[in-house]
């Protein structure tokens, strides 16, 4: 509440800002992704067709989950769920990588290369980083589902 | 400015710092980091470059005094303003001067710091060389009031914070955290995945509290973990645990702009 007051007071003091402050604007995809973000939730971890790929960017504290439903027949996934924590261009490019591995097999989605998710959503320089932990984690489901593959078939 | 004439002291001040490190590569890392450019391949943490000692260094390399820039009366190589009564003016940045200097603190980095000795120091500086007792000066000397009092604001406020200043640390030993890295430490990340999960769900501000008062836990863990390391000259150790320390002050901030009813969504830029 006070918070509130204080921020309100301030912006009435500048109301009017000059055009020379710089501001860091998203790029219309990164806002359409963040404010829309497609395939957000979880399945369950213990599910023996789920792949959770869980990863973190140590310099800024991200946290991001990815997850993949594959069908063991025609090895292909058929559903994905992401949670991330973190800023526009991180919550984007998860986004934007479960609807882009949507239907793929497991080779095609782990042959995906953060350069075109980067692309795709223009992030800048700065941000590149974030399109590097979507890549991490599709790569990270991927071979959570094989290990739990691998496994399954060994004890069969 | 400022900060460009900071940041080329930063560098360098970027000495490695004692060879007892290079004896703890066989012990079995907890976080494996794997560069974002070359995903194939992991990276133990313990592939540092061999620190030596910083001190050793700078006394080699630093002459004790050096010439005023206006008098050229040869002024103790930290001093902030001429000696010589008759001229006073504030000294040019001195290079490769670290934070911990610039503060009038010895060169060897310390995890622990004396806050109140360190906010004491600060205003002795700022008080010293405030760039609006100058503003009317006509030795010419405003310019090198502002970056220094520029170069004591960043160093203040880099070293007051127990994250940002074991970072600093980790950037002077040689062991900075890069932005390019990621973490695949599953224990690590899914207590930070469940605690921002819990907060996500969170409705009350007791709830938060709550969440807040376990949260405050693990920091002043991790910061007591921060000072062993630092202490026993542990990098690697050190390194893991200002990582987790990122996570939980990430969480840290998410709780103090919490407000009931707003989602949470991006938590920064």
């Amino acid at each position: 509440m006070l918070r509130t007051t204080i921020f309100n007071a301030s912006r009435s003091l500048f109301a009017k800002p000059s055009a020379a402050i710089a501001v860091r604007s998203y790029h219309p995809k990164v806002i359409d992704h963040y404010e829309r973000p497609r395939n957000v939730g979880s399945f369950n971890k213990a599910d023996p067709f789920v792949g959770t790929g869980l990863v973190g960017a140590p310099a800024c504290g991200d946290v991001m989950k990815l997850q993949i439903k594959v069908d063991e027949a025609s090895g292909k996934i058929v559903d994905v769920k992401f949670k991330t924590f973190g800023c526009g261009s991180a919550i984007a490019s998860s986004s934007y990588m479960t609807e882009r591995v949507r239907g793929m097999t497991l080779e095609d989605a782990g042959s995906i290369k953060n350069t075109e998710i980067a692309k795709e959503l223009c992030l800048p320089p700065v941000k590149l980083h974030c399109s590097m932990l979507a890549e991490d984690a599709i790569k990270s489901a991927i071979s959570d589902y094989k290990r739990k593959r691998a496994a399954a078939t060994a004890s069969a | 400015m400022a900060s460009l004439i900071t940041t080329t002291r930063a560098k360098a001040a970027q000495i490695p710092f004692s060879t007892a490190m290079t004896s703890t590569v066989s012990r079995s890392s907890r976080v494996i980091l794997s560069t974002a450019a070359n995903n194939t391949s992991t990276r133990n943490l313990s592939n540092l470059t061999p620190p030596r000692r910083l001190n050793t260094i700078m006394n080699t390399k630093r002459p004790e005094t050096r010439p005023c820039w206006k008098c050229s009366t040869p002024v103790p190589y930290l001093a902030l303003q001429c000696t010589n009564p008759e001229c006073k003016v504030v000294q040019t940045l001195a290079p490769g001067v670290n934070y911990f200097e610039t503060l009038g603190l010895s060169p060897e980095p310390s995890y622990d710091v004396d806050l109140k000795d360190l906010r004491l120091r600060f205003f002795k500086i700022q008080q010293l060389i405030h760039p609006d007792s100058y503003s009317q000066n006509t030795n010419g000397d405003q310019v090198y009031a502002q970056q220094q009092s520029s170069l004591a604001n960043k160093a203040y406020s880099t070293l007051k914070e127990p994250l940002s200043r074991a970072n600093y640390i980790l950037e002077l030993l040689g062991a900075p955290i890069h932005e390019t890295e990621s973490l695949n430490e599953p224990e690590l990340l899914m207590e930070v995945m469940e605690a921002r999960e819990l907060l996500e769900e969170a409705q009350t501000e007791d709830e938060v509290q709550e969440l807040k008062n376990v949260n405050d836990t693990r920091i002043k863990d991790t910061v007591e973990g921060l000072s062993k390391a630092f202490k026993g000259q542990d990098l690697e150790q050190a390194k893991t645990l200002a990582i987790e320390l990122q996570y939980w002050i990430r969480i840290q901030n998410v709780i103090r702009d919490w407000v009931a009813g707003h989602p949470i969504v991006a938590d920064h830029v």
